[in-house]
């Protein structure tokens, strides 16, 4: 009997968790508490988004965007893994190009995004060209940083790309923080936290982690070798006047499957 | 980064290598990851257009160029007009490829 109703409660969770949970968006509201965030993206709206993994666009891609549409944020992030492993980038960039927000959209790209080398220059280019992109309207950050005007607010926004630790841009990017002026960093992966002082004001945005995708203890995640889930699974991370928020993600790798840990559009109020 | 180039002849006669007036002037250039480039209203300092240039961290971003006339005797100097409009200092490094029996 035990056995009969051990066997179905598996079968139901597997159901769940493989058809149901990943199709079920949620949104999750991330309050921070610091002055110099809240000054400088005062009355702003930000959503970041991350990890879609899209092989084609269908009703997942389509509810995360009315979501989005509803908020109306000032400002959208993205933080990679758009597509599947050498997956096609068509449904992808016909997904990026639907955002709009009226500071901007601001990307990176994940370690998927380059698992074709010859694809991955599409997110950039225009195919075969050093012409940029007119698919969408997506400022790819690529180890590189601007200055942003929100309002009447001027902040600084950079993006770590993937390889970002060899590089002299690095330390530029470091660089621009400072205690009193916020630096706003896109990541896709969230040990680039590790590379911040805790005496700068800065908000980083991350994923890849999908938070585990399944909650999951972090001795366990240890044990199965996933680091960046056992130190930054999921959630928003302090330490010092630095910040950061690692999102569960929209899609999933490797297997379609989410068990108590929905796919979700992060939103920040400030 | 704007960018326009000529070529100048020994006698003072200027020969206009790319001066990015008309879009099909960028299938002229070898393109890469990590250089984007496009025409641009700005910092036109001959004719009405100039290009731009978006270079991201990778080795050796930039042009090059895919030229028809390979035989430059007779010129006396490469001239080029560049803008960087950061604050920040930019190195530009120029190359020239050329044949051991030329």
């Amino acid at each position: 009997m035990i056995k009969y109703i051990v066997f179905s409660l598996f079968l139901v969770l597997f159901f769940y968790g493989r058809y149901m949970e990943p199709n079920t968006i949620k949104i999750r509201e991330i309050n921070i508490n610091s002055d110099v965030i809240g000054n400088a993206l005062k009355n702003k709206i930000i959503v970041h988004i991350s990890d879609l993994h899209i092989s084609r666009f269908g009703k997942v891609e389509t509810e995360v965007l009315n979501i989005i549409d509803q908020i109306n944020p000032d400002l959208i992030f993205l933080t990679g893994d758009y597509i599947k492993w050498k997956g096609d980038t068509k449904p992808a960039l016909t997904f990026l190009s639907k955002f709009e927000a009226k500071s901007g959209v601001f990307a990176v790209m994940g370690d998927y995004d380059y698992s074709d080398s010859k694809n991955s220059c599409l997110f950039c280019h225009e195919k075969g060209s050093g012409r940029p992109t007119k698919q969408h309207n997506v400022h790819m950050l690529r180890n590189s940083s601007q200055k942003l005007n929100i309002g009447k607010q001027v902040v600084k926004i950079a993006g770590m790309d993937e390889g970002y630790d060899g590089l002299n841009e690095l330390k530029k990017i470091k660089d621009m923080g400072d205690q009193d002026t916020l630096l706003l960093v896109l990541s896709h992966s969230p040990f680039a936290f590790d590379k911040f002082s805790g005496k700068d004001s800065v908000l980083m945005f991350s994923g890849d982690t999908h938070g585990g995708q399944v909650s999951l203890p972090s001795w366990l995640f240890k044990l199965l070798g996933y680091e960046k889930n056992v130190k930054y699974n999921y959630g928003l991370f302090q330490e010092g006047k630095k910040n950061m928020y690692v999102t569960r993600g929209i899609g999933t790798s490797h297997f379609r499957f989410r068990l108590f840990c929905p796919p979700e559009v992060a939103v920040f109020r400030f | 980064m704007f960018f326009i180039a000529t070529c100048e002849k020994t006698n003072n006669k200027e020969f206009v290598l790319f001066d990015f007036e008309s879009e099909s002037v960028l299938d002229e250039f070898h393109w890469k990851c990590h250089t984007l480039f496009s025409l641009s209203d700005d910092h036109a300092v001959h004719g009405e257009k100039s290009l731009k240039l978006e270079l991201f961290p990778s080795s050796y971003p930039g042009l090059s160029p895919k030229l028809k006339h390979h035989d430059w005797r007779g010129y006396g100097s490469f001239c080029f007009d560049v803008v960087n409009p950061s604050p920040e200092p930019v190195s530009i490094v120029l190359r020239i490829d050329d044949k051991k029996e030329a």
